[in-house]
């Protein structure tokens, strides 16, 4: 299942990557060579064998809702784009947002 | 000082202080001849180890590992200081906040005097997908000293200093500690909390020791294992005394082995583990047959599942939150827009194939034939070795198909993912692995480490760690070194 150079495109799209010309033609390269690897699964006979989602059984984990130390707003900012890091108001005070590149038009 | 218990006797002694190792580990890892690190910590380990020399002057209770300076592999957060993962996407990154096993180590005593070299999030096997620089062989600079743990294992191979952490997704502890002569350690899934730990394959990932022995993997053990409430994956068990578990005998201890499975691998490399296998039957171990049918597609299997979890972990270095770039002056129409620049430009190569294969492997119409069907055959592959469990104690394996390469020598990725095939089956199951070092083997007319893996039960890191302590309790080959003359 070697997919074309379109749906690499659209994959690219959706990982939220850029690829050039040549870039692209590598990947071609790589999912012809790599998925044709992977596709030795389809040879494994999986009938009625559950899919394994993780190594130890899930259950759900409770603990009382108490306040407990955690980040303070300056710190939990502390590493976005610093450009664009903390809204400041007229006042100069910093409200401690992310701010993002306008969305809306 | 041969290794950290032996450096642990001479500080309670007060044969040396910790300033003294800590002086003498920071002064190594500033030179950093094999480019082992990308950080280190002069101020606050200097500091650190003043307080613990002065606390036990005062004869104040001490930690088990006070004193020691060891290294953590660069995707364990520490408070404060830069965490790269070996990427340029964060190459600004400052974490508010540190890994719980960071934590851990700092009250047991131990002193962090660096962070070491990565793959790039830790997907490669050589160092050469490090954003940063290439770390060397101790054994031979022409050669990668694996990964992709890489800085962790150079060091602990080098002596920098005589423990340090790493992570494992698929062989990333095991392989470097086989690549550099050391002995490494895979936990069990869930034995030590992730807290803290950059993400690559959630369900995969594990923190562990590498060290020059198996005593002191089980020393170092002692302190990262137990259950951390910030890991909800983390297990709630009780964390035995590895070291008082250690044996120097294999009485009553029943290793599996794959019939045929090392005639597959050079020679020399056959040798050298068949010697190891024979040194266990010599102190009483029971060498029995058994199969695992489906070992061959758990590499196939090991890469569909990492690429999938890495492609949604890494989702989250938007440019916004977490991985800013230098964009200069370029404008952006959308906010998308940016966010695809950055992530473009702030990946490398192979962390950005792994997110498109990932990514492909979840997409609708291929989800069933890549992402669930290796799920299933991960099931397969834990019936196999619950089925060998049934007759024995642990199964040994490889670590790898063969020593070292030498750098720029893998070009095709394909070629460089088929080198984890003895070591991603432990991943996959959640099972507990060790590497540890056998006769070195001669390759190309050079003398290179190579090594025995054993693949444990459950939460039986202890015998592991036993039957690995009893193997270098008649041997010397954890111990050795490269030939002076071959060194850098």
């Amino acid at each position: 299942m070697t997919p074309s150079r379109s749906q690499i495109e659209k994959v690219a799209a959706l990982a939220s990557l850029e690829l050039n010309q040549q870039e692209l033609a590598g990947a071609e390269a790589d999912f012809a060579s790599i998925l044709g690897y992977f596709d030795r699964l389809a040879q494994v006979p999986t009938e009625g064998v559950a899919a394994m989602l993780g190594v130890q059984p899930h259950h759900n984990v409770f603990r009382d809702d108490l306040v407990r130390p955690g980040l303070n707003p300056e710190q939990a900012v502390q590493n976005a784009t610093t450009a664009e890091r903390l809204a400041e108001d007229a006042d100069g005070h910093c409200s401690h947002f992310f701010r993002i590149p306008r969305i809306l038009e | 000082m041969s290794d950290l218990s032996s450096q642990l006797a001479q500080l309670q002694t007060g044969q040396v202080t910790s300033s003294q190792l800590v002086e003498s580990a920071l002064k190594e890892a500033q030179t950093d001849r094999l480019q082992a690190f990308l950080l280190t910590m002069p101020e606050q380990a200097r500091a650190q180890a003043a307080a613990i020399d002065e606390a036990r002057a005062q004869g104040r209770p001490l930690g088990p590992l006070a004193g020691l300076p060891v290294a953590i592999k660069d995707n364990l957060a520490t408070m404060g200081l830069r965490t790269t993962a070996g990427s340029k996407l964060l190459q600004h990154f400052v974490p508010p906040y540190s890994a719980t096993v960071v934590e851990k180590l700092e009250q047991a005593g131990a002193v962090i005097v660096g962070k070491t070299n990565l793959d790039e999030f830790s997907m490669g096997s050589s160092s050469e997908n490090s954003a940063y620089q290439r770390t060397l062989n101790p054994w031979n600079s022409q050669r990668v000293p694996g990964g992709s743990s890489s800085g962790s294992a150079a060091a602990v191979g080098e002596r920098v200093v005589l423990g340090a952490l790493g992570s494992d997704t698929g062989g990333s502890i095991r392989q470097p500690a086989a690549f550099c002569g050391i002995t490494g350690l895979k936990p069990t899934y869930g034995r030590v909390s992730r807290f803290g730990l950059i993400a690559y394959g959630s369900s995969l990932d594990q923190i562990g020791p590498l060290a020059i022995s198996a005593a002191d993997c089980a020393l170092l053990l002692e302190t990262l294992a137990g259950h951390d409430p910030k890991d909800s994956t983390s297990a709630d068990r009780p964390v035995p005394n590895y070291r008082e578990e250690l044996q120097t005998n294999c009485k009553g201890v029943r290793i599996g082995v794959l019939p045929g499975l090392l005639e597959q691998l050079p020679s020399a490399c056959a040798a050298s583990i068949q010697d190891a296998l024979e040194v266990w039957k010599s102190l009483g171990a029971e060498l029995l047959e058994v199969q695992l049918p489906y070992l061959e597609e758990s590499l196939a299997a090991y890469y569909i599942v990492a690429m999938a979890e890495a492609s949604s972990n890494l989702s989250r270095y938007d440019g916004i939150r977490f991985g800013r770039q230098d964009l200069g002056d370029l404008k952006f129409e959308s906010s998308r827009q940016r966010v695809v620049k950055t992530r473009t430009m702030g990946f490398g190569a192979e962390v950005r194939r792994r997110i498109l294969l990932g990514t492909y492997a979840l997409s609708a119409g291929y989800y069933e034939a890549y992402y669930h069907k290796a799920q299933k055959v991960r099931t397969l592959i834990r019936a196999d070795f619950e089925k060998a469990f049934a007759s024995v104690d642990s199964v040994a394996l490889p670590v790898t198909p063969g020593p070292a390469y030498a750098f720029d020598t893998k070009k095709d990725p394909l070629s460089v993912y088929l080198g984890d095939i003895f070591t991603v089956a432990a991943n996959l199951t959640g099972l507990p692995a060790i590497s540890l070092p056998t006769a070195p083997v001669s390759d190309q007319g050079e003398l290179m480490p190579y090594a025995v893996q054993l693949v444990g039960q459950p939460w039986q890191e202890s015998h592991l760690l036993s039957a690995g302590h009893a193997l270098q309790s008649v041997t010397d080959h954890h111990q050795r070194r490269a030939p002076a003359s071959s060194r850098c």
